[in-house]
């Protein structure tokens, strides 16, 4: 039975020359005639050498020996007949081709994508993270205090029995409240708005800034900021959020990846806003707790928390909207810190 | 032998051309006519459409997300294959045919590639060598296979193009690349950190690079271009260097525009958005700020530097006597580009298929090639190269998409 007969371009693939033949389709049997009824070629059509149907292309079938065959199909008549002669579109096809299927594939797109960025790399990180060998943390933290020393720290300030002081009685309260946590306290000096900060480093190296010390008039509080930042070291905030930047940037790739690397870096920079709220929080909480092991109130980390936001505040730096903000809002944290506070 | 009776029936019937019409098919390219000065003129078309584009890009999308990115390889042959077959020159389409395994090897390569590069100093001085080195060694080779995987792969009127280099060549022309290219990160490595030494090194090797930059581009065009063939001809590139530089130099000059005018740009905009003429807004503000310095840069720039380029390389190509110019203009690329950014943005990204397809076309289109006598002549005489027909097999090597 013929299903009908196109006309189309033939290659011999030995040169470019293209001859003009009449295509029929027999049942799976395809042949080609050319000028004059010469019949060129007889086979059975593999569906594997069809090209798919795009609207206004051609459908290109590869034959034996390199030779081709383009045959226009503007009206998808030829598609019909293929279709009829039982070589149709695979599943990828028919997708590509229906609206509904592609616009689905568009919502599973962002669902899946979702789930990966608040579900799944974090938890890939987290995973990774406590997988990883100890010196490879150790080395990533030592390289950024080299590069901090270099660059932004000075040597502290601070009297030798000062910081010996404040390293004894932060011990003693994180050997009461959390023995098992190793960390390493390092004094430094910076100038300008990084001044007054404290930082922990992977693997474990907390940083306590001079301008920290000076801005606070209660141990305690001093005390509640460190426990903070020893929150971020037992829980590998710092190299989980290095492994979260690296997931969600290869996330991003996947989907910009061939457009611009501004575009591209837009979601990341995003992202490691995001994940730092939910480690700041984590570390609010484990602050918490070494100062009730200790018995020491929240009141003056409350208080100091109070007084970086004016000082932040005053100097006309108007606080981000909460979802651009590295830190959750400071009435939050602080918020949460009175009701501990107060039980 | 009973299913030869119709076939020889419908074969005396069927004259082709007279048959054209009555089967419905598409006219035939109209006999070409030369240009009054004997020059026959072929225009390229392109027939992609963003509606139907969106679709496959979406569900390859899709499939390699959910596949964690193994079927990127698969959707990369279906889009280049969409691309070239929308594609047109004298009424012909061009095809691509490649192995989606050999560039999910090559993908595999690069991305090893590139996180050694990237991390292998942050690692130590040893590895960061190492990885140097073997980039320098592996290099040039991988270009060349590159090459042999984009052009060999690629066919028109069922012959394929091809990249006929040896791989000393490769070495000859891609090493010193590399080896500028490189300077920065070893010396970085090397010279004690924040010293004046370091500061000079560093800052004489970054120059010395960007002086460099239109030379290495030219280089490795008219290394892509002089060995690039089609059948047994062979494409050959005329040496185009003052022209890059020139068209660089004064892509620079719109660098320093284009920063100028996103610095205003942001400088009007970043108080708005806090409420206060304060320059130390939030990091996040800094960050938008940047990124909208950065866009304005490229949008300004990329079009004058992509259009000038593309005219000098085509202007100075040749396969033959067949002759190839495109008529891309700097100032429609960039109300092209403009138009492509804004729409990007505003759809969250769901424009940019549309985008893809609208600068296919304005680039497949602005395609001429001239030739004294009609193409289909030239076609008649342009053979396969040695026996070749199914495409070469070391072009399949490695699939990388360098973007060149």
């Amino acid at each position: 039975m013929t299903t009908g007969a196109f006309p189309g371009f033939r290659f011999d693939g030995r040169t470019a020359l293209a001859q003009e033949v009449v295509v029929t389709l027999e049942a799976r049997t395809l042949a080609v005639t050319a000028k004059g009824g010469i019949a060129l070629e007889r086979m059975l059509l593999d569906p594997a050498r069809v090209s798919e149907r795009f609207a206004a292309a051609p459908r290109v079938i590869a034959l034996n020996r390199g030779v081709m065959l383009e045959i226009p199909d503007a009206d998808g008549r030829f598609d019909r007949a293929l279709a009829a002669a039982g070589i149709a579109a695979t599943p990828v096809q028919r997708m590509q081709r229906f609206w509904p299927a592609a616009v689905a594939a568009l919502a599973g797109l962002v669902m899946i994508m979702a789930a990966a960025y608040v579900y799944g790399v974090p938890a890939a990180a987290h995973w990774l993270a406590w997988r990883l060998p100890a010196g490879f943390e150790q080395k990533i933290g030592d390289a950024v205090l080299v590069e901090l020393d270099e660059r932004t720290f000075k040597p502290s300030a601070l009297p030798a029995e000062r910081q010996a002081a404040l390293t004894q009685r932060f011990a003693s309260a994180a050997r009461a409240a959390v023995p098992d946590v190793a960390y390493r306290l390092e004094f430094r000096n910076a100038e300008g708005p990084t001044g007054a900060n404290a930082l922990a480093l992977p693997g474990g190296t907390i940083v306590l800034l001079d301008g920290l010390v000076a801005m606070t008039h209660d141990d305690d509080a001093l005390v509640g900021v460190l426990s903070h930042e020893l929150g971020h070291v037992a829980g590998k905030h710092s190299l989980r959020q290095l492994l979260q930047t690296v997931g969600v940037g290869a996330l991003a790739g996947l989907l910009w990846g061939d457009f611009s690397s501004v575009i591209a870096n837009v979601p990341l920079a995003f992202g490691v806003l995001h994940y730092s709220r939910a480690f700041e929080r984590e570390a609010d909480e484990f602050a918490l707790r070494v100062l009730r092991e200790n018995g020491i109130s929240a009141h003056p980390l409350d208080d100091f928390l109070g007084e970086m936001d004016r000082r932040a505040r005053d100097k006309g730096r108007a606080a981000p909207p909460a979802f651009l903000s590295t830190h959750p809002p400071t009435d939050e944290r602080r918020q949460r810190l009175r009701e501990a506070a107060g039980q | 032998m009973s299913d030869a009776a119709p076939r020889r029936r419908i074969a005396d019937d069927l004259e082709p051309g007279s048959l054209r019409a009555e089967l419905g098919g598409a006219p035939l390219p109209a006999e070409p006519a030369p240009e009054p000065d004997g020059t026959y003129v072929s225009r390229m078309t392109f027939t992609g459409r963003g509606d139907e584009y969106f679709r496959i890009w979406v569900v390859n999308l899709f499939l390699s997300i959910v596949t964690l990115g193994v079927y990127s390889a698969w959707a990369k042959v279906r889009k280049t294959r969409y691309f070239w077959q929308n594609a047109r020159l004298d009424g012909h389409v061009f095809d691509f045919h490649g192995n989606p395994l050999a560039i999910l090897r090559g993908r595999i390569v690069a991305l090893a590639l590139v996180v050694a590069y990237s991390w292998g100093f942050e690692f130590s001085l040893a590895v960061g060598f190492a990885s140097i080195a073997v980039l320098l060694a592996a290099g040039p080779w991988l270009f060349v296979k590159a090459q042999q995987f984009k052009f060999g792969n690629t066919s028109f009127r069922g012959l394929r193009f091809g990249f006929a280099a040896a791989p000393a060549t490769g070495y000859r022309i891609v090493l010193p690349i590399l080896a500028v290219w490189f300077s920065t990160t070893v010396l970085a490595a090397v010279v004690p950190r924040m010293s004046i030494g370091w500061g000079i090194a560093l800052g004489g090797a970054s120059f010395a690079t960007i002086l460099l930059i239109p030379g290495m581009h030219h280089r490795l065009k008219a290394f892509q271009h002089g060995h690039a063939t089609y059948g047994e001809r062979r494409f050959t590139f005329r040496p185009a260097l003052v022209e890059f530089y020139w068209v660089y130099v004064k892509g620079l000059a719109l660098i320093v525009i284009g920063g100028i005018l996103g610095s205003l740009l942001s400088a009007f905009v970043a108080p708005a958005l806090t409420g206060k003429a304060d320059p130390g807004g939030p990091d996040w503000l800094w960050f938008a700020i940047g990124a909208a310095v950065g866009l304005t840069v490229y949008v300004i720039t990329w079009p004058y530097l992509a259009a000038r380029l593309q005219q000098v390389v085509w202007a100075h190509t040749r396969m033959d006597d067949v002759r190839f110019r495109t008529e891309i203009t700097a100032w429609p690329l960039f109300k092209l580009v403009l138009r492509n950014v804004a729409l990007t943005l505003a759809t969250c990204g769901l424009y940019w298929p549309f985008a893809a397809v609208a600068l296919a076309r304005y680039r497949v289109e602005c395609m001429r090639v001239d030739a004294d006598v009609p193409l289909a002549t030239i076609a008649a005489g342009t053979f396969a190269r040695g026996n070749i027909a199914v495409g070469d097999a070391a072009a399949d090597t490695f699939g990388f998409d360098l973007g060149l």
